[in-house]
């Protein structure tokens, strides 16, 4: 294998590699602006400069090809100054107006002129002044006093999202981004742009000015947006959810995010309920005590429970595999409903991308749970006939993550007996008898299966607040006031129990899911291609 | 090892362990007080505590006093929400709601600025923190009382009606290096 000397250590590539990724791997910080590991090189920052012994000047190490034997210097004096002096060309324009710029506390220009630079600024003719806030699309604001044109939004929407939306207009010092007349950045990729922004330039219109970065509390989930299933952080403050992040996953999502799935921010936060909901008569539903709410529910399970006939159970298609097995034990041993249901969102948006038109996260999970219990569920249209036509006189729903919510509602009017478990007060919640408070995906511990047949862990971000549990709890509650008690002390001994019990999840290992996911040994569909 | 001290009870008089006459003594004592305090004047008093709010303290000439926040020229509030106040602030007092400023010069504002003055701790780091000169603690008024918790929350109205102590500059909005070009021109 080839090597290189970089600070005096020898440091082997691959052929084809530049000194920057040999670096990177090395850990080795070079400074960059306008490089991008997953983007072509355009080298027009000169942020990247190092020394390369026997050329005629500093070389940028995110173009120069590595070659066997070069000798390069990161750290001299000679590389310093060349950083000193770039960053303080790339700052002459700078408005500096941190105070008001949503990237600050995440911003390279901060944290690099905090390394590398440091020093007064010596300007004193009067700034460059260009538009400051330009709509460049329906999510994306544009800054032009805070571009430093390092193009990488311009070549994102060139190679990745294959929609040449953006362009470098004027020269020089009046350089800017834009969109040619008559166009917008309306691509469903266009928020990756505001990622791979180095600095304050791009903002999203969903998350300007609404927080700072750095009161924010990050936490790693996957996308409830479609059944990709986009690895994601989640970026929290005291319970409300601002934004979603991609986080890198080269199987999956690689570094990005459509925009579909990053405005699904708002889901956990949307009429939330930390409160139980309880409904007399014809009231509409008034929020009470998680307990009185439990033994309400059991109260109002418990003859169901007996006569086994007439009682409809329904899951969502957004619970975990996890929860998908918990309901079905609990159908099966405790409320032996004779009409199981799986509700969800109707397919939408589709692309040859990331998004799938499958809008449900965890389908192929909850129907290998559902096909391995021998659990035949139906669909919403069946459910509804069967509520109107009287065979089903009970609904027992867990989740409220579907497109049929006000019809269903409308349909279960009539029943005696409606239990919901749920993160979110929607149509069903109005029908409901009890509503018992659940949590959304983003405080979760669990997994979903997407459409690639990979498993993915979602981590609880946060604790839930006042009554709210998940939903595996509640069902245990309740089992346990029926009379069933399971020995499921933790989510790892469910994990263990699936992996025993159900011979489709035999070899996923879901005790183990690592951070990027496993890949289950399942066929995987012909939508799940990606060209990303 | 500790030594124990042995002492001797003290021993008491007749007269003192009858104790009327001593109690007699200490209501004696007690009442003067109250009576000297309650109708002499200001010079006899012997009192820490002064009868507010008839007669008040004169505070030291640096006394900072609460918050209050600056206004532009037009009134406006100078303060940009930048939360840097807020960040600095160890009582985690203060609240703000930025938005979008109708005003597309200034870009951002708060919605809501607010400061519990309950959990403040009249550090003054908040003042420090900012970089638009938009809050101060030059007023001079103390916290005022509060009948509810609520009431102890003070917002940004009330924040920007109030002044700064006489012989402290309006400081009104210092130039911007746009120098009034209107955004996007
Ligand atoms: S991009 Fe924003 S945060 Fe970064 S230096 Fe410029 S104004 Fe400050
Ligand atoms: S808007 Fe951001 S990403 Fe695009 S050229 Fe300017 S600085 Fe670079
Ligand atoms: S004076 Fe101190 S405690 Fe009070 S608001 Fe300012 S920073 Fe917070
Ligand atoms: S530091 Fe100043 S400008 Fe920033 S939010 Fe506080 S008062 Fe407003
Ligand atoms: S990162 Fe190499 S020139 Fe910009």
């Amino acid at each position: 294998m080839p090597s290189l000397t970089l600070d005096g250590k020898k440091v082997d590539f691959q052929p084809g590699e530049t000194i920057i990724q040999a670096a990177t791997r090395e850990n080795v910080e070079i400074p960059y602006y306008c490089w991008h590991p997953r983007l072509s090189v355009a080298a027009n920052c000169r942020m990247c400069l190092v020394e390369v012994e026997k050329a005629p000047k500093l070389m940028p190490a995110c173009q120069t090809a590595a070659t066997d034997g070069m000798v390069v210097h990161t750290q001299n004096e000679k590389v310093k100054d060349a950083q000193r002096a770039v960053h303080e060309f790339l700052l002459v324009n700078h408005p500096i107006d941190c105070p008001i710029c949503d990237q600050a506390g995440e911003c390279k220009l901060q944290d690099y002129y905090m390394e590398y630079q440091l020093a007064p600024s010596r300007v004193v003719e009067h700034k460059v002044n260009k538009p400051r806030l330009e709509e460049l699309g329906p999510h994306v604001v544009y800054n032009a006093e805070r571009c430093i044109v390092c193009t990488r939004c311009v070549r994102f929407m060139d190679e990745v999202a294959q929609n040449p939306q953006l362009g470098v207009f004027n020269r020089g010092d009046h350089s800017e981004i834009g969109c040619a007349p008559g166009v917008v950045l309306d691509d469903a990729y266009s928020l990756n742009t505001v990622d791979v922004c180095p600095v304050g330039a791009l903002t999203s219109t969903i998350f300007r000015f609404k927080q700072r970065a750095w009161n924010l509390k990050r936490s790693d989930s996957v996308c409830g947006g479609c059944a990709r299933g986009c690895n994601i952080h989640v970026d929290q403050r005291s319970g409300v959810v601002y934004r979603l992040l991609p986080r890198d996953n080269d199987a999956v999502n690689k570094s990005w995010l459509c925009d579909e799935g990053r405005l699904t921010y708002n889901r956990p936060n949307e009429g939330k309920i930390t409160e139980a909901l309880i409904r007399e008569g014809q009231d509409a539903p008034t929020t009470t005590d998680g307990v009185a709410a439990l033994n309400k529910a059991v109260e109002l399970l418990k003859p169901l429970a007996n006569a086994g006939k007439g009682v409809a159970a329904t899951l969502s298609l957004h619970a975990t595999v996890e929860e998908a097995y918990v309901f079905g034990r609990f159908v099966k041993d405790v409320l032996k409903a004779d009409t199981i249901g799986l509700v969800g969102l109707l397919p939408g948006g589709q692309d040859d991308l990331l998004r799938v038109a499958d809008k449900n996260p965890n389908r192929a999970g909850v129907m290998a749970v559902f096909a391995d219990m021998g659990l035949k569920p139906v669909d919403e249209r069946e459910l509804m006939q069967r509520m109107k036509s009287g065979t089903v006189k009970a609904w027992l729903a867990v989740g409220h993550e579907t497109s049929f919510g006000p019809e269903l509602a409308l349909a279960a009017k009539g029943l005696e007996v409606v239990v919901h478990v749920a993160y979110a007060r929607g149509p069903i919640a109005e029908v409901a008898r009890v509503t018992l408070p659940g949590v959304s995906w983003v405080q979760t511990d669990g997994t979903w299966v997407n459409v690639q047949q990979r498993a993915q862990r979602l981590k609880a971000g946060f604790l839930p607040e006042h009554d709210a549990k998940p939903t595996h709890a509640w069902l245990m509650d309740i089992a346990s006031r029926l009379g069933v008690a399971y020995a499921w002390p933790s989510m790892t001994t469910i994990r263990a129990e699936i992996e025993s019990q159900l011979p489709s999840f035999r070899e996923a290992k879901l005790t183990q899911v690592p951070p990027t996911g496993t890949q289950l040994p399942w066929a995987v569909p012909a939508e799940a291609a990606s060209k990303i | 090892m500790g030594v124990v001290r042995v002492r001797d009870r003290v021993e008491y008089s007749l007269y003192e362990r009858s104790f009327v006459p001593e109690i007699l003594r200490g209501l004696a004592i007690t009442l003067g007080h109250f009576f000297s305090n309650a109708f002499g004047n200001k010079e006899t008093r012997n009192l820490q505590t002064v009868r507010y709010p008839e007669e008040q303290r004169v505070y030291p000439a640096r006394y900072r006093g609460q918050h209050r926040l600056l206004q532009r020229e037009d009134g406006s509030s100078r303060c940009v929400a930048c939360y840097m106040c807020s960040t600095a602030c160890p009582a985690y007092c203060i609240h703000i709601v930025a938005a979008e400023s109708p005003d597309n010069r200034i870009e951002k504002y708060p919605a809501a600025f607010e400061i519990d003055l309950l959990r403040c701790i009249y550090c003054g780091l908040c003042v420090e923190a900012c970089p638009e000169d938009a809050i101060r603690m030059d007023t001079g008024v103390h916290t005022p009382p509060f009948f509810t918790r609520d009431d102890a929350v003070v917002g940004r109205i009330d924040l920007l009606s109030l002044m700064g102590r006489a012989g402290t500059a309006p400081a009104y909005g210092a130039q911007n290096y746009r120098e009034g070009k209107p955004r996007g021109a």
